[in-house]
C-alpha cells in the first residue's frame, strides 16, 4: 500500500506588490504545476529541491491546512481534500523546528495540550508525552519552559509533538536546518528508528547528504515541478552517470587547468580536480595522472567515487534550468 | 477513530487548561492586572477633568468608574479574544490548530472564557482600590442584578470580539483597528446616557445588543439608568444578542478557517 | 547608522505614524465626548478661565501619546535588540554605544516632533493665531526640551527590561504615566495622597510650560512651567549619564541570551 499518492497537484497564489503608495499590482505565483509522487508505506521518502521550489507548499497540502486549486493526495488511501479529518488522525507534522509552541508552557503542557487536541484522554496524553520526551532525550528539560529550550531541543520537542497521537505517516519540512551536528543526529537516528517500527516518514531538504543517508526513495522539485524520482539506485543510473575521478593537487598554481578536468576547489594549498571517468576507468586514471605530471602538479591523492546525490542534484537541477 | 464529541470535549478542555496556565502563570500576568486599576484611575480622572467639581459628587465618581469598567472590560476582550488567532498564526501555532480536528470556533470558546476570568479579577482589584481612593462606593445598590449585568455584559462583548478575530486575521495592521474600536464601541455601548450622547451615535446605542446588559449592569451597580428600557426587556435582548452574536461568530470563522485553507496562513 | 534609524522609524511605515495621529484624537474625542455627557458641555476645566476643552485636552492626549511612543520604542530597543541579535552586532561594531543612542534618538525627535505638531494642531493652532509664529515656535522647542528627559526615561526603562528579560514593566510604566502625568487633567483633581507623583515625571513640565504659554491672557511668556523643565531635564540627564556608564559597562561584560 502506498503511505502518500500526490497527484497532479497544482497550487497559485495571487499576491499583491505595491506600486506607490495606494496602487497594487496582483501578481499570480505558480507555486506548484502539476506535482506527482508516492512512495511505499514503511519507507523515507525524500523531496528534494531549492528554497522556493515548492516544497513547503507541497507538505502543507499533504498537511490538510492548504486546498490544492487541482489534483489530490491520498495518505493512506485517504483524502486529504475530502477526507481531510481521517487524514489528520493519521498524520504528525514538523513544520518549523522553533515556532508552533506557547512559550509561556513548558515542553511537557505543550506536548500534553497537543494530545488532547487530538483526542486523547488527560492521562493518555501525559503519558504519551513523557514517553516521546523520553525518546527525544528531552526527559530532564521537560519542566522548563518552552521560551527557555534551545534550537536543537526546540526541534526535539516538534518531532514529540508530531508523533503525540502515534501516526503512521510523519512529514518533516527542512527538520534539521539551523541545528548543531549533535541535535541533527539525534533527529535522524528517531526517524530511522520510526521506520523501523513501520512509520511511513517524507522529510523535505536540500541538504544532499542527510537525504542520501536517510532516504529509500527521493524526488527533486524544481520550480513547482517534479523533474526527477525514483530510488537512489534509479537516479543513479538515469542522472548519475559515469563515477567521477577526483585528484587532490598540492601547492596548485592559481591559474590551474589540467585538460577536461573541472576545478572544484582551489585554495592555494590544495586542489580538487574532477571529472567523468570513461568506460576503461584504469585508463582515464592513468591519462589524467600523466597530464598533471607533464604539467609538474605534485599529486597528494587520487580517488574514484559514485556520483553522490548533491551530484545527480546538481545535474538535474542544472538541466531543469537550461530547459 | 476519535469521535467529534470526543475531540471537542477534549479540546475545550484542553484549550481551557491551556489558556488559563498561558495568562495566569508566573509574575508578568500579574504585574500586568495591577496597572488595570491605575489606567482605570487615570480615565476616570481625565473624564472628569472636564467640570473637576463632578468629583465631589460620589455618584456621579460611581458611574464614571462603572462606565470605565465597562471600557477595561471590552478592550480586554478586543485584545484578548480578538488577537487570539493573529498571535497564533504569528508563532506558527495556528498551523498545528488547524491541523487538529478541533473546529476553530470551539478553540475560541476558552480563551473567552479565560478572558472573563480575567476582566473578573482586574475588576476586584479596581473595585478594592480605585473606588475607594476616589471616594466612590463600590459595593453595588444590587448585587445579583449587578453580577447578571456584568456576566452578560462580558459574554456579548466576547461575542463581538469573536466577531472581530477573523478580520484581525486578515489586517496587516491589526492594532490600528482595534486600538480603534476600543475607544469608539465603548461610546456606544452605553457607557454614556443616551439622552447626554451626540446626536448621531444615539441611533446607534439602542441598536447595539451590547448597550443592553452594561444596562442591566449599571441598574444593578448604580441603580441610574442610561437607557430607556424595561430591565426585563434588556435581558430578552441581550440573550438575543449573545445567540446572534456567537451565530455570526462560530459561522465567520467557519468561513475564515476555509479561507485560510485555500489561501494558505 | 541615522540613515538606517531613519528609515525604520519613519519612511517604511507611514501609515502606522498617520494612524496614531488619527488615533490621538479618537482618544481626545472619546475623552471628550463622555467628559461632556457628565460634566455638561458647559462644564469648565477651569472655574477662572475659558480654556476650551477640547484644546486642552488635545494637549494633555498629545504629550501622553507622545511620551508613551517614547517610552515603548526606547523601552524595546535594548530588549528587541538582544532578542534579534542586533545589538551583539553594535557591540562588536567600531561604533560607540553612545552613538547609537544619539543616532538612534534624533529621528525619534524629529518622528516625535512631527507627531506632536499633527495631534496638538487645534492648541497649537490656537497659539499661532493668538500670539503669532513666535509662540507657535516656543511651544515646539518645549517639547524638544522635554523630549529630553523622556528619551532618558526610555532609556532607563530599557535597561530595568534588558535586566529582567521582559517587557513587562513597560505596561506598568506607561500606566503610571498616563495616569499621573499631569497632563490630562489639572493637578487639582488628584487626591492630596497623589499630588506629589506627577512632580517627577517630565510629562508634567511639559504640560505645565505649554499650557501656560499657549492659554496664558498675556502675550509674554509664561515661565510657570519652563525653569521645572529645566530642572527635571538636568535631573534625568544626571541619573541617565551615571547608569548609562554602569550599564554600558555591564552590556559589553556579556550580553544576554
Amino acid at each position: 500500500m502506498l503511505a502518500v499518492d500526490a497527484r497532479d497537484l497544482i497550487k497559485r497564489y495571487v499576491t499583491k506588490r505595491r506600486r506607490g503608495l495606494f496602487r497594487g499590482e496582483k501578481i499570480v505565483i505558480e507555486a506548484l504545476k502539476g506535482v506527482s509522487f508516492s512512495f511505499e508505506k514503511g519507507s523515507i521518502f525524500g523531496l528534494l529541491g531549492p528554497n522556493g521550489a515548492g516544497k513547503t507548499t507541497t507538505v502543507k497540502i499533504l498537511a490538510t491546512i492548504l486546498l490544492p486549486d487541482s489534483g489530490d493526495v491520498y495518505i493512506e488511501g485517504f483524502s486529504v481534500t475530502k477526507e481531510a479529518h481521517r487524514v489528520r488522525e493519521i498524520l504528525g507534522v514538523v513544520f518549523s523546528a522553533d515556532r508552533g509552541f506557547y512559550a509561556r508552557l513548558t515542553g511537557l503542557e505543550n506536548l500534553i495540550y497537543y494530545g488532547m487536541l487530538y483526542g486523547l484522554s488527560r492521562f493518555d496524553a501525559r503519558r504519551r508525552a513523557e514517553e516521546l520526551l523520553d525518546l527525544v532525550d528531552l526527559g530532564d528539560s521537560r519542566h522548563r519552559l518552552y521560551e527557555e529550550y534551545s534550537l536543537g531541543m526546540r526541534a526535539r520537542l516538534a518531532l514529540a509533538k508530531a508523533l503525540i497521537h502515534d501516526p503512521s505517516v510523519v512529514i518533516l519540512d527542512e527538520p534539521t536546518i539551523g541545528l548543531d551536528p549533535v541535535s541533527s543526529r539525534r533527529i535522524r537516528e528517531i526517524l530511522r528508528k520510526l521506520s523501523r517500527e513501520g512509520k511511513s516518514i517524507m522529510i523535505t531538504t536540500h541538504n544532499m547528504w542527510e537525504a542520501e543517508i536517510l532516504c529509500n526513495y527521493v524526488a527533486v522539485i524544481m520550480s513547482g515541478r517534479i523533474v526527477a524520482s525514483g530510488s537512489q539506485e534509479d537516479l543513479r543510473k538515469r542522472y548519475g552517470g559515469q563515477r567521477y575521478i577526483e585528484i587532490e593537487v598540492l601547492d596548485p598554481p592559481d591559474d590551474l587547468r589540467v585538460g577536461d578536468f573541472e576545478v572544484v576547489r582551489n585554495d592555494g594549498e590544495i586542489a580538487v580536480l574532477r571529472t567523468r571517468s570513461s568506460e576503461d576507468i584504469a585508463s582515464s586514471i592513468e591519462k589524467a595522472l600523466l597530464e598533471a605530471r607533464s604539467l609538474g602538479l605534485r599529486i597528494a591523492s587520487v580517488r574514484v567515487r559514485e556520483p553522490s546525490l548533491e551530484d545527480i542534484f546538481v545535474e538535474v537541477v542544472g538541466n531543469s534550468t537550461k530547459i | 477513530m476519535v469521535s467529534l464529541r470526543s475531540t471537542i470535549l477534549r479540546g475545550f478542555s484542553a484549550d481551557l487548561w491551556r489558556g488559563v496556565l498561558v495568562n495566569f502563570r508566573g509574575v508578568d500576568p500579574w504585574v500586568e492586572m495591577i496597572s488595570s486599576p491605575i489606567w482605570v484611575l487615570g480615565l476616570v480622572l481625565a473624564i472628569a477633568s472636564q467640570n473637576p467639581s463632578i468629583l465631589r459628587d460620589p455618584t456621579t465618581v460611581k458611574d464614571i468608574c462603572w462606565s470605565i469598567v465597562v471600557f477595561s472590560m471590552i478592550s480586554d476582550k478586543l485584545w484578548i479574544v480578538g488577537h487570539m488567532l493573529d498571535r497564533e498564526k504569528r508563532s506558527g501555532v495556528l498551523e498545528n490548530i488547524l491541523m487538529s480536528n478541533i473546529p476553530l470556533s470551539i478553540h475560541t470558546l476558552s480563551p473567552i472564557i479565560v478572558s472573563m476570568l480575567w476582566s473578573l479579577a482586574t475588576l476586584g482589584i479596581i473595585l478594592i482600590t480605585v473606588f475607594p481612593i476616589l471616594g466612590a462606593n463600590p459595593a453595588p445598590i444590587d448585587p445579583a442584578l449587578t453580577a447578571i449585568g456584568y456576566i452578560l455584559s462580558d459574554i456579548v462583548a466576547a461575542g463581538i470580539a469573536m466577531t472581530y478575530a477573523p478580520v484581525v486575521i486578515k489586517l496587516r495592521r491589526p492594532w490600528i483597528f482595534t486600538n480603534f474600536f476600543q475607544f469608539t464601541l465603548p461610546l456606544i455601548s452605553g457607557i454614556i446616557p443616551q439622552s447626554y450622547a451626540p446626536p448621531e451615535i444615539r441611533g446607534v446605542i439602542a441598536l447595539n445588543p451590547l448597550s443592553y446588559p452594561v444596562e442591566i449592569l449599571r441598574r444593578g451597580a448604580t441603580g441610574s439608568s442610561y437607557i430607556d428600557v424595561q430591565i426585563g426587556e434588556a435581558f430578552m435582548i441581550s440573550i438575543a444578542g449573545i445567540a446572534i452574536l456567537y451565530m455570526i461568530g462560530m459561522l465567520s470563522l467557519i468561513i475564515v478557517r476555509r479561507i485560510i485553507i485555500k489561501r494558505g496562513v | 547608522m541615522l540613515e538606517a534609524e531613519v528609515k525604520e522609524f519613519i519612511v517604511r511605515d507611514l501609515w502606522s505614524i498617520t494612524a496614531i495621529i488619527i488615533l490621538t484624537y479618537v482618544f481626545t474625542g472619546f475623552l471628550y465626548i463622555v467628559g461632556s455627557a457628565f460634566a455638561g458641555s458647559s462644564g469648565s476645566l477651569s472655574a477662572s478661565s475659558n480654556i476650551d476643552p477640547f484644546a486642552y485636552r488635545a494637549v494633555g492626549s498629545s504629550i501622553v501619546v507622545l511620551s508613551m511612543m517614547i517610552l515603548s520604542a526606547m523601552g524595546q530597543y535594548t530588549y528587541s535588540s538582544m532578542l534579534s541579535g542586533r545589538l551583539e552586532a553594535l557591540l562588536a561594531s567600531p561604533i560607540s554605544l553612545s552613538a547609537v543612542l544619539v543616532a538612534t534618538t534624533i529621528p525619534m525627535m524629529v518622528f516625535g516632533l512631527s507627531i506632536f505638531m499633527a495631534t496638538a494642531a487645534p492648541a497649537i493652532y490656537i497659539a499661532l493665531s493668538k500670539y503669532g509664529v513666535i509662540t507657535a515656535i516656543e511651544s515646539i522647542a518645549i517639547i524638544a526640551i522635554g523630549m529630553i528627559p523622556l528619551f532618558i526615561l526610555g532609556f532607563l526603562l530599557s535597561i530595568g527590561i534588558a535586566k529582567l528579560g521582559s517587557p513587562v514593566i513597560l505596561n506598568l510604566l506607561q500606566a503610571f504615566i498616563f495616569t499621573f502625568s499631569g497632563a490630562l487633567y489639572p493637578l487639582i483633581i488628584l487626591p492630596e495622597l497623589l499630588r506629589l507623583l506627577p512632580f517627577s515625571l517630565p510629562t508634567y513640565h511639559i504640560a505645565e510650560a505649554l499650557r501656560g504659554l499657549i492659554f496664558s491672557e498675556s502675550q509674554s511668556l509664561a515661565l510657570g512651567g519652563v525653569p521645572g523643565l529645566l530642572i527635571i531635564t538636568l535631573a534625568y540627564g544626571s541619573i541617565g549619564s551615571i547608569l548609562y556608564r554602569r550599564f554600558s559597562r555591564s552590556i559589553r561584560g556579556g550580553v544576554a541570551a
